[in-house]
């Protein structure tokens, strides 16, 4: 009995559907067809918006837009226009699961970008693999180079295990021979005050004092000057903000004087902020330095601060580079938008050789001309390795008036001897 | 080594007069409210975040801001234990001791509500140190040193000379016998939050001005206020603040022999050390 109502029931819907379609037809609207033809190309965007992250996240976040934005103002890939969808990750990686499963199920995105924290990235990467998306992510650790991928997982921030070099280098720019480490008892910290030592020596340094200590001390004036007491010229700190105020607190008060160099997640504005410009003043930060020279890195600079009037930064320049990224592969695959045919094509626009692009209006009239294009992003080079990661240049930044002001340029190949 | 040794001296004493101020007043009223109470540090928490509503909110001069910082913190802090420890229709020590523990919780998530997650500060510069030899102070850690000693003695006279102390040891002692002679129990105990809190509430302020102010700092310190107040017998304010001195000072020795990442198991390696040689407490009877 039931069957039979519902097969009635499917019948008429059936009749109708038809019907519908034939007038529509009939009076050459032919809008269902048409629609289809120009169905938007539709990509999620995952960053943290809240939580440990939420300063990148969000800044990124507004540089997707800004960039669907200018290639959809240009007609769009291949007249289909982008279409994001937005969702926290909350620098969580629950979170970024969750937020993950609804942009593929829901709103079936064809590529995902802009995961931060290394922890999130690795949770949500089988959700993209899965459904044969490409991910592509700013976080650092390792384990994503090695990630059973199917080739879907890509990186254009630097890896962690570079980092320690960089110091090492930076340290030689800087003229220092001895060197102290101040280190948070965390996987790492401990990764860097094991690594960092061997670095350092193959450039001449020394290191002459050292401390480790434990998040939520009430006082790190004792570690402080165990790591200070001999002087080094030049101070690695291997922790994160919070505690990197206190200790620079602490230290300020001690009077012990020398210089301290580390990453920009820790001596970031946050931290400059609630521990004064003054006592800042002369920090070295080591960070990724954006891909200036490049005509990406100028045309992303020049549409976030119209907008936001602030200069693009390593992480907005990142985001823009995910998006040129994946709309030149889909350009380049005809409009096929496919995880296949993504990452068929994604290595043939951003890898030479080719003629150099770094804009929408650069690219896209060659490569519907079918020519080979090189896209050099305003992060990086964007040359994406066989493990989908890409090799970054760094900046020498020093505090100056409470801003990081870049002092020298670190090229990766000057990295190459001390990995 | 011996400069090393002095600094560390001076190291340890800094922690140990901000510690004793927490677990004086917490072994204060452990001995006369009989049941721990976690929320204790979280008072000090209130007394930096009201310093800094007026010093650094407000833009009151320093001296004013920590006056009337931590006498508002303290009215704020005294009719909420008030209320959760005393009014409320409950009693035994586990009871009152969960009591406290959400209590904590509010007090953070207030604070939290109404100042943010973030690190924040005393709008005062900071000092550079006064040098002599090993010895590095800046006047903020001097008057943290002076302001704790001085309390910590003023509270011995106040139990051992006035009434107001013997009322509150013959509470400590036995509250039932206490109100039969005839003291005004309920005045006593009103009396002793006020210490309890008013010693909180400084020991934050006093926080603040050396190290950095967040909602979890409270938290953060439970463990080594009820370290210090355990190790000096818990309940016994005398004891308290020398259970202060031995955590701060045991912490910071051992990092001549031991690196300095283990130094806060050290201190209670002391504490198990010292409750085998007397399972008391220290200064317990």
């Amino acid at each position: 009995m039931e069957e039979k109502v519902r097969m009635r029931i499917d019948r008429r819907r059936f009749l109708e559907t038809g019907l519908t379609f034939g007038a529509v037809s009939a009076l050459g609207l032919g809008y269902p067809l048409r629609a289809a033809a120009q169905e938007p190309v539709r990509l999620g965007v995952l960053t943290p918006l809240t939580g440990g992250g939420a300063v990148y996240g969000t800044a990124m976040s507004r540089a997707y837009v800004l960039v669907a934005d200018e290639i959809n103002k240009a007609g769009g890939i291949l007249d289909r226009k982008i279409q994001l969808f937005t969702e926290d990750d909350q620098t969580n990686p629950d979170a970024g699961v969750r937020g993950a499963r609804k942009l593929v199920d829901v709103n079936k995105v064809h590529a995902i970008m802009g995961t931060w924290s290394s922890a999130v990235t690795m949770a949500v990467a089988p959700v993209a693999i899965t459904a044969n998306i490409p991910l592509f992510c700013v976080s650092s650790s390792p384990a994503i180079s090695t990630l059973q991928d199917n080739d879907l997982v890509y990186r254009t921030a630097y890896r962690q295990d570079v980092i320690s070099a960089v110091y090492a280098l930076a340290a030689q720019k800087l003229g220092a021979k001895t060197a102290a480490m101040m280190i948070l008892n965390n996987p790492y910290g401990i990764g860097l005050r094991d690594s960092f030592p061997d670095r350092f020596a193959k450039v001449g340094g020394r290191i002459v004092g050292q401390a480790t200590y434990n998040a939520n001390q009430p006082s790190y004036r004792s570690e402080i000057q165990q790591a200070l007491g001999s002087k080094p010229d030049i101070v690695l700190f291997g922790g994160y903000t919070p505690d990197g105020v206190q200790v620079f607190k602490e230290w300020f008060q001690l009077g012990l004087g020398g210089t301290w160099m580390g990453p920009g997640f820790a001596f970031d504005q946050k931290f400059i902020q609630a521990i004064g410009a003054d006592v800042a003043e002369g920090t070295v930060v080591v960070e990724g330095a954006t891909n200036e020279a490049s005509s990406a890195y100028k045309n992303a600079n020049k549409l976030y601060r119209a907008v936001h009037n602030e200069d693009a930064d390593f992480f907005v320049s990142m985001a823009y580079d995910h998006l040129m990224a994946v709309a030149l592969a889909i350009l380049a695959g005809k409009g096929d938008t496919s995880g296949d045919a993504i990452k068929a094509n994604l290595r043939k626009v951003t890898n030479p050789p080719g003629t150099t692009v770094g804009t929408w209006a650069e690219a896209e009239p060659l490569i519907r001309k079918g020519e080979k294009v090189n896209y050099e992003g305003a992060s990086s080079a964007i040359d994406f390795d066989d493990a989908g990661d890409v090799t970054t240049n760094f900046g020498l930044y020093r505090v100056k008036k409470g801003k990081w002001a870049l002092e020298q340029l670190m090229r990766y190949d000057e990295l190459k001897p001390l990995l | 080594m011996l400069a090393e040794f002095v600094h560390l001296t001076i190291t340890g004493l800094l922690i140990a007069s901000l510690l004793a101020l927490g677990a004086v007043g917490l072994s204060l009223t452990f001995g006369v409210a009989r049941f721990a109470n976690v929320a204790h540090p979280d008072f000090m928490m209130l007394g930096a975040y009201g310093v800094f509503a007026l010093n650094t909110l407000a833009g009151l001069p320093f001296g004013w801001a920590a006056v009337l910082g931590v006498l508002a913190a303290t009215a704020i802090a005294v009719p909420v234990a008030r209320l959760a420890y005393d009014k409320l229709p409950v009693s035994g020590t586990v009871q009152l001791l969960i009591i406290s523990i959400g209590v904590s919780f509010a007090l953070r998530h207030l604070v939290l509500f109404a100042f943010g997650s973030s690190l924040v500060q005393y709008a005062v510069p900071l000092q550079r140190p006064y040098i002599w030899g090993p010895v590095r102070l800046t006047v903020f850690q001097m008057l943290t040193l002076v302001v704790a000693a001085v309390l910590v003695i003023s509270v011995h006279l106040l139990l051992t000379r006035t009434k107001l102390g013997r009322i509150l040891r013959a509470m400590a002692d036995n509250a039932v016998l206490c109100e039969i002679t005839g003291a005004d129990v309920n005045q006593a105990r009103l009396a002793m939050w006020v210490i309890g809190v008013g010693l909180a509430t400084v020991g934050g302020a006093l926080y603040g001005l050396n190290l950095v102010i967040h909602p979890d700092m409270g938290w953060n310190l439970v463990i080594p206020i009820f370290s210090a107040a355990i190790i000096g017998g818990i309940g016994n304010p005398y004891g308290a603040m020398g259970g202060a001195l031995v955590i701060g000072l045991v912490q910071e020795w051992s990092t001549l022999i031991i690196p300095s990442m283990y130094k806060e198991m050290i201190a209670f390696v002391a504490m198990a050390v010292c409750l085998m040689v007397r399972p008391r407490g220290l200064w317990g009877k």
